[in-house]
């Protein structure tokens, strides 16, 4: 708990708030403080500082006290405002308390602060506290509301015809007893009432037996343990259709606490009176404009008045009115709303005495304004306190006597004498002795006229003096003096000398002026406080002085003086004696709150409880040494209690809930959550812990089929302003379906608008499915097709359903009349007495027999007794069926069969019966002119005789299925003939059922099939020849129906299956569907797959004639294609047919064909190319010849001009001869091709070329490296490749960089049947980005500056491509040049 | 009518056909300003300096293809960087000795190419120029 306050202060005034400072600090207050200045800082510090408390100048020139109230108004309106003002108009004042500024305190008054804030904070936690408690009440109230609601239920229900009571549950425990001792009686029920109250509710039970009238009543119980309970109960009578009462129904309370509750209010209320009444203070209860409404007879007593004639003086006819004190404490109360002080009272008789009064207003309960004044006759005590005066006097002379210092004035010389102790006082030397003027300079300017004119009348009229003041020493130090002169007189009676005292009081004045401020707050102390206050003084703790309120807390009166344990005995074994000890001995203060005490309040040794919050407090006297206690106590009994109580209804509540399965919601609109009790989340199987829960949630809980009708429900139930009930289903999160019972209700705010709602809700899911349960169980019974009887062991009728009304023509009414001998004729009631034994021994016994009907018939029926107990009750329930159908049935089944008998002799095939179990009793003629055997012969088991041998066994086994099952029995079989010859026979049987259900006989036919046999046979031959023809086909074949299932395959499908990695034909076998094989595999993303399908369906639909699709279906091992046909199957059904034909080696022919074709074109295009540049070289140079042998032919060229151009023309026609020479190298390329391959060794090949050029290799300093170790030779034209190699060799020598050595990379190596050379080197390289397309063209030179013609690399790549290999280049420009060269399918020579 | 004395520029690494090609021009237009470039990389920069200078009437540009480093193609390339501004100042022809379809193809679809000239040029073919 925070104990340090932080109090703001408003104050310009740096005085002012040293002495705010030190009057907080002087009051023990521990706090932290602000000091603000203006409405910024004033503003600011309400946000951040967060006082406690506030005070504030009323006027400064930067701010007013009523602004910064007005913002407290808005900011933090609870926190305490307290005015410290200077000057502060009486308007005003009342302005601003009426406005409710907490309090006031004039800084002339100061010693106030401390009492005012402290009961100002004290106010402000006080209010505070009982606002939580209000709003934790109003919470609470719903709760309470609903735990009434359930406590109240105990109900039951009294038969009187059996004198049966039967209770509820909760009844047990309202009554203290169990289900074993009580008997369900009346009487005993009556047992259980206390005596006194016995008769009572008898009377009354049986006014409602007689009328039906309902009633309440209350009556005592005792419990087992001696416990004396209140029981109110509410009961109703229930007629029947005679209008008597049959039955009582009734709810029963314990309503034990409410009684003690209004008990306890009407005790209060006792005691309150008891107090008004006993009090030894005059008490009066006044309304505002002074009439007086009450008065008690201490007042009465006081004023020497009757209560009446007290009520018609009023409050003025009783007070003194010329007491000048009057008004201003009529000024108190309007300004604090209380009031306390002295005045002078009237008597009747007219005589005055003292008094003292204090007076509060307060509102009574109606919210009326009322004053109570109590008054006290101080008359004693004012007499005491003028004794004491008296002493003061004689005290006073006795320090006169003492005459601590002395002085006198001899008035001709004017000048005053000092003892030397005056002169100390007065800080001067001894024997200082001035003029009377100057010593009057040494009072303080203020004392000085005083002094004067007191001095003057003492030395004129001789008037003695004695007053206390104030000097100022010669050091400037200002100290209180008593001083007091007296005339001194000749003998001439002539005033001459003036002598007097002078004495150092400032220690006593400050003693006075503490004891004064002491006594003052000890007085506010006291008597304001709102708390029990009090003080005991000595190691024994006298009381010394307490206020009313503790005399009411403690219920006693005249204490003072008395000792604590005298007073109050109880509190010494509750351990409070020792505690004021300790706090006497350690002078540490104790404090406690909420402590339980038991005060015998009514002094009958019955103490009660009562909860304080209370502070023991060491008081210190002069000697500094603890001398006495102070104690302060406040009852908090009330709020204690109502929380103990809120606390025990909520226990109460969760308890009801968790017995009765009911949990409690609250609904908050704002935040949209749920909050549910402990037993609520039970429910809807939260984790124990949550209670919480969104409102969708708690929707999506709710079973989607009554989400509607909740939301229904709710709706109604908010414009109707009702409570409102649902039932409904939640679905747990495992799936668990609750039927849920819910009441709920709005909750409104204080304006009247629904800010949420209260509800309960129960699980109802057993009683529920009991329901259902007996709901099915009526029905069923109700709607039975069988006649149900229920008959008591003396063969009553106690119960039938519809079918036994209808059956024996009776009502319902009628037949619960019958016993069982009215209905049946062969029962008696002997035979009753004899069957009823039996049945109890076996339970279940079936009868058939006849029952007579309502109108003399009788009908057959079969009965099905059984024997059933109801708790001590045997009851027969039988169920009865009406067999006369059935019985007409046999009669007529009889007949039909032997008109069956008669059709079948005349039948052309053989008719034969057997028994269930297969025994012939029946064959036609037919059978004994086929097989030649006797109708003797072949009954029983001799039907089997002609069957096949290797037949027979089928014949049983489909036998024993056609049993078993109970199905038709249907086989093929060969029968001999008379002749020895078997026929193909179809043999049939169906099974005749009985009503039973169970086979009865066999009725079958053999029906000749030789003929159809023999016709099968030449089919499936057939079938067998074609069968093999399709198996031999390669194309996979399928027959698939419209379902899209494979009816059919061949040999070439399911192999190409197997191979394919189905085992055993599941996906394409026959039986399996094709159109699901097409369709998962177009979902698996085969886009060919959709098509299949989607042609197989255009097929069937006869969208289209056929369809047909080639495409690829490559295996992980080989490439292979396939084309597939589908047709429309020629015959009745719709099918088609499905062929697969494999042609990977048509496709892949295809491919070497388009390959070749390829290949032609690119060689005929690189020939037209080479025919072009070729065109081109040989025109350009012919071109200029022509061009040239214009211009010689000019007659104006000059020699030199013709020298010219002659060179001219020799340089292009040597040109033209190169281009023709290069032609021919080129020509000769591809006719070389058709020479000789041999074995070439790179290595040799690469020496060649450098001793050819050996004299540049040296001059250029060129490193050759190469790698030939993985691959050292080729199988190939041996020129070519050295031409190969020469060029590109020369041509990095050539386009060296002329800055770098250099180096030149050969290597060769192998990729599968592959073989790549590799040369890189590190010369200039060519910018590809420009040339890559024509790096390899005849005559291209990417190189300016060094000698060229452009056909080294258009040769290299002619000889490499004539070799049957291809070449390429990667180059960066002054990095190198990297060829890479790969002859393919170049077989490993080394293997 | 010709008011300018007429501009020519020759691009073709051929030394000898420069020759033949600028004494033709000159026998016809005396006056006529002819430059003549082996070097494309050279004769591109010239032409691009044309368009740095005042208008001063459309120059012709006699072009070959067949050329080492730089070829005609990529010579125009460069060109069609300039934009439409080009026909502005510059009637171009491909001046080559290729009768490859596919050069005569590409040259006729240049919007900036007016004509193509198969070697040698000829008096009557340098009559009908557009200038």
């Amino acid at each position: 708990m925070k104990t340090t306050l932080n109090i703001l202060i408003a104050e310009h005034d740096k005085h002012d708030l040293a002495m705010i400072d030190n009057e907080l600090k002087k009051g023990g207050i521990d706090f932290v403080s602000e000091i603000v200045q203006n409405e910024a800082g004033y503003r600011k510090a309400l946000k951040n500082f967060i006082p406690d408390i506030i005070l504030c100048d009323y006027r400064f020139p930067s701010f007013d006290g009523p602004t910064a109230f007005k913002i407290r108004e808005q900011l933090a309106p609870e926190t305490p405002f307290i005015i410290v003002s200077g000057t502060i108009g009486e308007e005003n004042s009342i302005e601003l308390i009426k406005n409710g500024v907490t309090d006031f305190v004039l800084k002339d008054k100061m010693f106030a602060l401390n009492i005012k804030v402290k009961r100002a904070l004290y106010e402000a936690k006080e209010k505070k506290e009982k606002s939580r408690t209000e709003i934790e009440l109003k919470q609470t109230a719903t709760h309470l509301t609903e735990a009434q609601k359930l406590a109240k239920l105990g109900s039951w229900d009294y038969d009187l015809a059996d004198n049966k009571l039967t209770w509820s549950e909760q009844l047990y425990s309202v009554f203290d007893t169990d289900k074993q001792t009580f008997t369900e009686t009346h009487g005993s029920f009556l047992q259980l009432i206390d005596e006194a109250d016995r008769e009572y509710a008898q009377k009354t039970s049986k006014h409602t037996q007689d009328t039906g009238d309902a009633f309440i009543i209350e009556y005592g119980i005792t419990t087992h343990k001696g416990e004396k309970r209140v029981i109110q109960e509410h009961g109703y009578g229930v007629k029947d259709a005679t209008g008597k009462v049959i039955r009582l129904f009734g709810t029963a309370q314990d309503i034990t606490e409410r009684k003690k509750a209004e008990n306890a209010v009407k005790e209060s209320e006792a005691r309150y009176r008891a107090f008004f009444e006993n009090s030894m203070d005059g008490i009066l209860l006044t309304v505002t404009d002074g009439n007086i409404l009450a008065a008690n007879p201490a007042a009465c007593k006081i004023f020497n008045m009757t209560e009446q004639e007290i009520c018609d003086a009023g409050r003025f006819g009783l007070v003194d009115l010329t007491d000048p004190r009057v008004e201003n404490l009529i000024k108190e109360r309007q300004l604090t709303g209380k009031a306390q002080g002295e005045l002078t009272f009237l008597r009747k008789d007219g005589t005055t005495f003292a008094g003292e009064i204090s007076s509060v207003l307060f509102t009574d309960s109606f919210g009326q304004e009322r004053t109570s004044m109590i008054i006290r006759d101080i008359s004693e005590r004012k007499e005491a306190e003028e004794k004491l005066k008296d002493n003061y006097t004689l005290l006073r002379i006795t320090g006169e006597i003492a005459k601590i210092g002395g002085w006198y004035v001899k008035l001709e010389e004017n000048r005053v004498y000092w003892s030397d102790e005056v002169a100390t006082l007065h800080e001067m030397p001894p024997g200082y002795a001035p003029l009377v003027e100057d010593a009057f300079e040494f009072y303080v300017p203020e004392w000085r006229d005083k002094i004067r004119e007191v001095f003057t009348n003492c030395a004129q009229k001789g008037i003695s003096y004695d007053e206390d003041m104030e000097i100022i020493t010669s050091s400037g130090k200002r100290i209180w003096v008593r001083t007091n002169g007296e005339a001194v007189r000749d003998q001439n009676g002539k005033i001459v000398k003036v002598h007097g005292t002078f004495q150092d009081i400032t220690e006593k004045k400050r003693l006075e002026k503490a004891f004064e401020v002491e006594r003052q707050q000890f007085f506010d102390l006291i008597s304001e406080a709102p708390s029990s206050m009090g003080v005991l003084s000595g190691p024994d703790h006298r009381f010394k002085m307490a206020n009313p309120l503790y005399l009411q807390l403690i219920g006693k009166t005249d204490i003072i003086g008395k000792l604590v344990k005298d007073v109050l005995p109880e509190i010494a074994e509750q351990g409070f004696i020792d505690i004021l000890d300790s706090v006497y001995q350690t002078g540490k203060t104790y404090s406690a709150n909420e402590m339980l005490i038991k005060l015998d309040v009514e002094n009958n040794g019955n103490p009660v409880d009562r909860y304080l919050n209370f502070i023991y407090q060491p008081h210190i006297g002069t000697n500094e040494k603890t001398n006495g206690i102070l104690f302060f106590a406040v009852d908090v009994s009330e709020q204690v209690l109502s929380r103990k109580k809120i606390e025990e209804s909520e226990a109460k509540l969760k308890e009801a809930q968790t017995i009765a399965q009911i949990g409690s919601w609250e609904l908050d609109f704002e935040s949209n959550t749920l909050t549910l009790s402990d037993e609520g989340s039970r429910l809807f199987g939260l984790p124990a812990d949550q209670h919480e829960l969104l409102s969708e949630d708690w929707m999506n809980l709710v079973h989607p089929d009554d989400r509607e009708g909740i939301l229904n429900k709710i709706e109604k139930s908010r414009e109707s302003l009702s409570a409102t009930s649902y039932d409904h289903r939640i679905v747990l999160n495992n799936g668990t379906i609750k039927y849920i019972h819910s009441e709920s209700k709005f909750r409104f705010d204080s304006e009247g608008n629904s800010n949420g709602m209260n509800g309960t809700m129960q699980d109802v899911t057993v009683r529920k499915q009991t329901e259902e349960k007996l709901e099915l169980t009526q029905f069923t019974f109700d709607h039975a097709s069988d006649a149900i009887f229920w008959m008591t062991s003396d063969a009553r009728i106690v119960d039938v359903n519809e079918s036994a009304c209808h059956s024996l023509g009776y009502t319902r009414q009628e037949l619960l009349r019958l016993s069982v001998p009215d209905i049946d004729p062969y029962f008696n009631v002997e035979t009753w007495s004899g069957f009823f034994p039996e049945l109890r021994k076996k339970l279940t016994i079936p009868i058939e027999t006849k029952h007579l009907r309502k109108d003399g018939s009788l009908i057959p029926v079969e009965i099905r007794a059984n024997y059933i107990k109801f708790g001590n009750r045997e009851l027969s329930c039988a169920f009865v069926r009406d067999i006369s159908e059935r019985k007409l049935t046999e009669a007529a089944l009889i007949e039909s069969e032997q008109e069956v008998r008669a059709i079948a002799e005349s039948m052309p095939q053989i008719v034969w019966v057997t028994t269930a179990e297969g025994k012939n009793i029946y064959l036609n003629q037919q059978w004994v002119d086929y097989t030649g055997l006797s109708l003797v012969e072949s009954y029983d088991d001799g039907w089997l005789i002609p069957f096949h041998e290797d037949d027979k066994p089928i014949a049983w086994e489909a036998w024993n299925n056609a049993v078993a099952n109970q199905a038709e029995y249907s086989i093929e079989c060969r029968i001999k003939r008379y002749d020895g010859t078997y026929h193909w026979w179809l043999v049939r049987g169906v099974p005749k059922m009985n009503e039973k259900g169970e086979i009865f006989k066999w009725y079958g036919t053999c029906t000749n099939i030789e003929k159809i046999k023999q016709a099968e046979n030449q089919i499936r031959k057939s079938e067998v020849f074609n069968r093999s023809v399709v198996n031999s086909l390669s194309a996979h074949l399928a027959v698939v129906n419209e379902k899209g299932d494979i009816v059919s395959i061949n040999e070439a499908w399911s192999n190409f299956a197997l191979q394919n990695g189905e085992t055993s034909m599941e996906r394409t076998g026959v039986g399996s569907n094709y159109f699901e094989v097409c369709e998962k595999a177009f979902i698996d993303g085969e886009e060919i797959a959709g098509r299949v399908l989607q042609g197989m369906k255009n097929v069937l639909n006869k969208k289209i004639e056929d369809f047909y699709l080639e495409y690829p279906c490559h295996s992980p091992s080989e490439q292979r294609w396939f084309g597939l046909r589908i047709a429309k199957f020629e015959g009745d059904e719709p099918l088609i047919l499905l062929a697969h034909t494999n042609l990977t080696d048509r496709i892949l022919a295809e491919g070497e064909r388009q390959k070749i074709t390829d290949d032609l074109i690119h060689r005929n295009r690189d020939l037209e190319q080479f025919t072009y540049i070729v065109s081109h070289n040989l025109r350009a140079p012919v071109a200029n010849i022509k061009g040239l042998s214009d211009i010689l032919g000019d007659e104006s060229l000059s020699i030199a001009e013709t020298g010219s151009v002659v060179n001219d023309l020799l340089s292009s026609v040597t040109k033209l001869d190169s281009v023709i020479l290069d032609l021919n190298d080129i020509l000769q390329l591809k006719i070389d091709v058709n020479k000789a391959k041999e074995p070439v060794v790179f290595e040799e090949l690469v020496k060649g070329v450098k001793e050819s050029i050996l004299s540049l290799v040296l001059r250029e300093k060129v490193t050759i490296k190469t790698r030939f170790d993985k691959v050292p030779e080729m199988f190939t034209l041996k020129s070519y490749l050295y031409s190969i190699f020469y060029n590109l060799i020369s041509n990095s020598i050539k386009y060296k960089r002329p800055d770098a050595q250099l180096l030149i990379e050969i290597k060769s190596s192998r990729k599968e049947d592959a073989i790549e050379l590799v040369f890189k080197d590190n010369g200039k390289g060519i910018d590809l980005n420009k040339s890559r397309a024509h790096v390899f063209g005849l005559y291209k030179r990417f190189h300016r500056d060094i000698e060229g013609k452009g056909m080294g690399l258009f040769m290299v790549k002619t000889q490499v491509e004539a070799l049957g290999g291809t070449i390429s280049i990667e180059s960066e420009v002054n990095k190198g040049t990297t060829f890479k060269i790969i002859f393919r399918n170049q077989k490993n020579h080394d293997n | 009518m010709i008011t300018k004395p007429p501009h020519f520029i020759i691009v073709d690494d051929d030394p000898i056909n420069n020759f033949i090609t600028k004494r033709l021009i000159t026998k016809n237009y005396p006056n006529a300003e002819v430059v003549t470039f082996t070097q494309p990389e050279a004769g591109l920069q010239y032409v691009m300096s044309i368009f740095e200078k005042p208008d001063n009437g459309k120059a012709i540009l006699l072009l070959d293809i067949n050329m080492p480093i730089m070829t005609g193609w990529q010579f125009m390339e460069h060109l069609e960087l300039v934009g439409s501004g080009v026909n502005n100042r510059l009637l171009i022809y491909i001046l080559s000795s290729s009768v490859d379809p596919a050069d005569k193809k590409r040259a006729k679809v240049n919007p900036q190419i007016n004509d193509y000239i198969v070697k040698p040029l000829t008096a009557e073919a340098l009559g009908s120029f557009a200038y």
